[in-house]
């Protein structure tokens, strides 16, 4: 009987109840958008971060605290991941499979013509089976050519930068993946830019563009093993036969970490996407904590809103509030008029607010797409409103309101019923 | 059925004092038929309101029943107005946004026995004459129909004691004497203890006893 009557107030004091409401569906709205957005970045991120790092996959190294970077970039370091490491490695239960990474051992600049511009950079160069890489290959069978221009592989994060470090910057023509498929690449063994020593370009390897990866290494180009190997017993005859890298596929996700801790117990750096999210995890609490900070400051504005409303509309209400004293209404029950009403309110609002946030998330995501589309992350949504966001906004924003409401309501309680009749 | 034992009531606004009531001693049967008269100020009203539980006294107590109603709490007391008493007021104090049948119903929705409410609420607009008017807005009837309205409204919760203060105050002569029969009629069918306040003296001579006031106090009280 009482919600019957309280959907009567709602509906007689309709202008009222809709601004009321309309607070707490901006509150609502904001809340949505903010921590969908939040949420949605997170899990692009980690998506993101799966492509390059799989939940079964496990980057080992040497661990250059105890060698020295130079050590391990000139393959001279005795600690070196070599096939006795690989050996070992396959020991450990829960081990699938090892792609052993190895590097070409001397200086190497890269040669890019692309629309009629020269690009040459220092680079690196790397070697990794076909297995590996296949499903980043548009022709599997292009790995398998041992003769020019020998298959590469190009990092996708390299197309990311060269974009929007150098050709936004610069003007220049920025390049797609389509673009750059089957194009040529210059490979001078022995040269760099940077070593006045090194300054002559005494060989040129053609390269074709086969194939963009997340995985491979972010600072060159990477060849197929067998090329790479050929590559060094020509231009590097005396170079300790190592491995830069090991990526270690392990049986089941769960098994990753157990893995990676046997593989660190051999002396190993380690490196997979478990470890990795923990640190981003962290960075992504703050993120959700300071949207969700702004969120509240919007709905704690509503609240504010909503006791004022309410106030005002209880200084109106007196007479009718004395009336229902008069008639047996006890204090508990104007309060639960009050608080029935901000209830209704509060959902209303928060249902609205759920339905903007989510079609003002679409548009928003709509924009952010289009400014992500000349990188090579490309999520299909940056926002991730689920079901438990949802309810969490409609309880929150619910309950908001009939806290807010708390306070008028207590004080319509106390109305005199003999006083507020003779007003 | 109703007793009570040195009342008074002192209303304190500020530094100025006023003694509404002063020992009141008071005894009313059960089904008796009350005219509080007196002038303006002499504390019919508030006497009304002690024994509707809209108020507590200064002194003194209040037995309904023998139960003593001016050390209930605020819970007791609205369970009290609820269930014990239906109040007929000058003003009619009635919802304009809600119909005649739903203001008749209102007492229902703060009590949480409301089997056969409905029913009830049908009853008693055939009793006080409204059954055309049930479904209108209260702005959209006459004064005397709002008072018929609100004396329906009065009994739905089937009270032992029934107050009116003032119930003609606001109506025209003819539609005041309608109001007083029925008032009567009511009386007389429901059984219920009825408590006048009123300046009518036609109306206060229908009663069977008379008690006048003045300054708060009993000057005069007189059977019909």
């Amino acid at each position: 009987m009482l919600f019957k009557l309280t959907l009567k107030t709602i509906r007689d004091k309709k202008f009222r109840s809709i601004l009321a409401s309309l607070s707490i569906t901006i509150g609502t709205a904001s809340l949505i958008i903010f921590l969908g957005l939040a949420n949605g970045i997170r899990t692009a991120t980690f998506l993101e971060m799966e492509k390059s790092k799989p939940l079964t996959q496990i980057t080992v190294r040497p661990d250059t605290s105890k060698s020295g970077m130079i050590s391990f970039l000139a393959g001279t370091n005795k600690d070196a991941l070599s096939d006795i490491t690989i050996e070992n490695i396959s020991k450990i239960d829960g081990v699938k499979k090892i792609f052993p990474e190895t590097q070409f051992n001397q200086f190497a600049s890269i040669e890019a013509k692309i629309l009629g511009f020269s690009l040459i950079t220092d680079a690196m160069v790397f070697g990794l089976d076909k297995e590996f890489v296949l499903n980043d290959l548009k022709n599997p069978d292009s790995w398998n050519r041992t003769i020019e221009p020998y298959p590469a592989i190009i990092p996708r994060k390299l197309l990311d930068i060269y974009n929007l470090s150098i050709a936004t910057p610069q003007g220049l023509p920025t390049l797609s993946e389509e673009g750059l498929l089957g194009k040529e690449l210059i490979f001078y063994p022995n040269y760099s830019s940077f070593f006045p020593s090194m300054n002559k370009k005494t060989d040129e390897i053609k390269l074709e563009v086969v194939g963009f990866s997340d995985k491979v290494n972010l600072i060159g180009a990477t060849l197929p093993s067998g090329v790479l190997n050929s590559l060094n017993e020509k231009y590097a005859p005396d170079s300790q036969k190592v491995f830069i890298e090991l990526y270690v596929e392990t049986e089941t996700a769960e098994k990753t970490p157990i893995v990676a801790g046997e593989i660190e117990k051999l002396g190993l750096k380690t490196q997979y996407y478990q470890k990795d999210q923990e640190g981003v995890e962290a960075k992504f609490q703050y993120l959700t904590i300071s949207l969700g900070a702004i969120s509240m400051i919007i709905l704690l504005t509503s609240a504010i809103a909503i006791i004022s409303t309410f106030l005002a509309t209880i200084a109106e209400r007196t007479k009718e509030i004395g009336l229902y004293r008069a008639l047996g209404a006890t204090k508990t029950h104007i309060k639960k008029l009050i608080l029935t009403e901000a209830g209704i309110i509060g959902l209303i609002g928060s249902i609205t607010g759920i339905i903007i946030g989510i079609l003002g998330s679409k548009i928003i995501d709509i924009y952010g797409i289009q400014q992500l589309a000349s990188t090579t992350f490309k999520p299909e949504t940056i926002f991730n409103i689920d079901y438990k966001l949802i309810t969490f906004t409609l309880i929150f924003g619910t309950l908001l309101s009939i806290l807010a409401a708390y306070i008028p309501a207590q004080k319509a309680s106390k109305i005199n019923p003999i006083t507020a009749l003779s007003k | 059925m109703i007793k009570l034992e040195n009342v008074s009531k002192r209303f304190i606004t500020g530094s100025s004092i006023t003694d509404a009531l002063l020992n009141i001693n008071l005894e009313i049967l059960e089904n008796e038929f009350i005219s509080l008269v007196g002038p303006s100020g002499s504390g019919k009203s508030t006497l009304l309101n002690l024994l509707g539980g809209l108020d507590t006294p200064t002194e003194g107590k209040i037995f309904i029943r023998n139960k003593n109603i001016s050390e209930y709490d605020d819970s007791e007391l609205s369970h009290y107005r609820n269930h014990e008493i239906g109040f007929v007021f000058q003003e009619f104090y009635l919802e304009p946004s809600l119909s005649v049948r739903e203001n008749i119903l209102l007492p229902k929705y703060f009590n949480s026995s409301t089997h056969g409410s409905d029913e009830y609420a049908d009853k008693l607009i055939r009793e006080v004459d409204l059954e055309i008017k049930r479904n209108s807005l209260i702005t959209e009837i006459s004064g005397g129909q709002k008072q018929r309205t609100a004396i329906a409204r009065a009994l739905i919760n089937k009270p032992k004691i029934l107050l009116a203060d003032e119930p003609t105050g606001n109506l025209d002569l003819k539609t005041g004497q309608k109001i007083i029969e029925l008032l009567k009629e009511i009386h007389q069918t429901h059984k219920v203890t009825l408590i006048i306040a009123t300046h009518d003296e036609h109306l206060a001579k229908l009663a069977k006893r008379t008690i006048k006031l003045i300054d708060g106090k009993i000057s005069e009280e007189k059977h019909n």
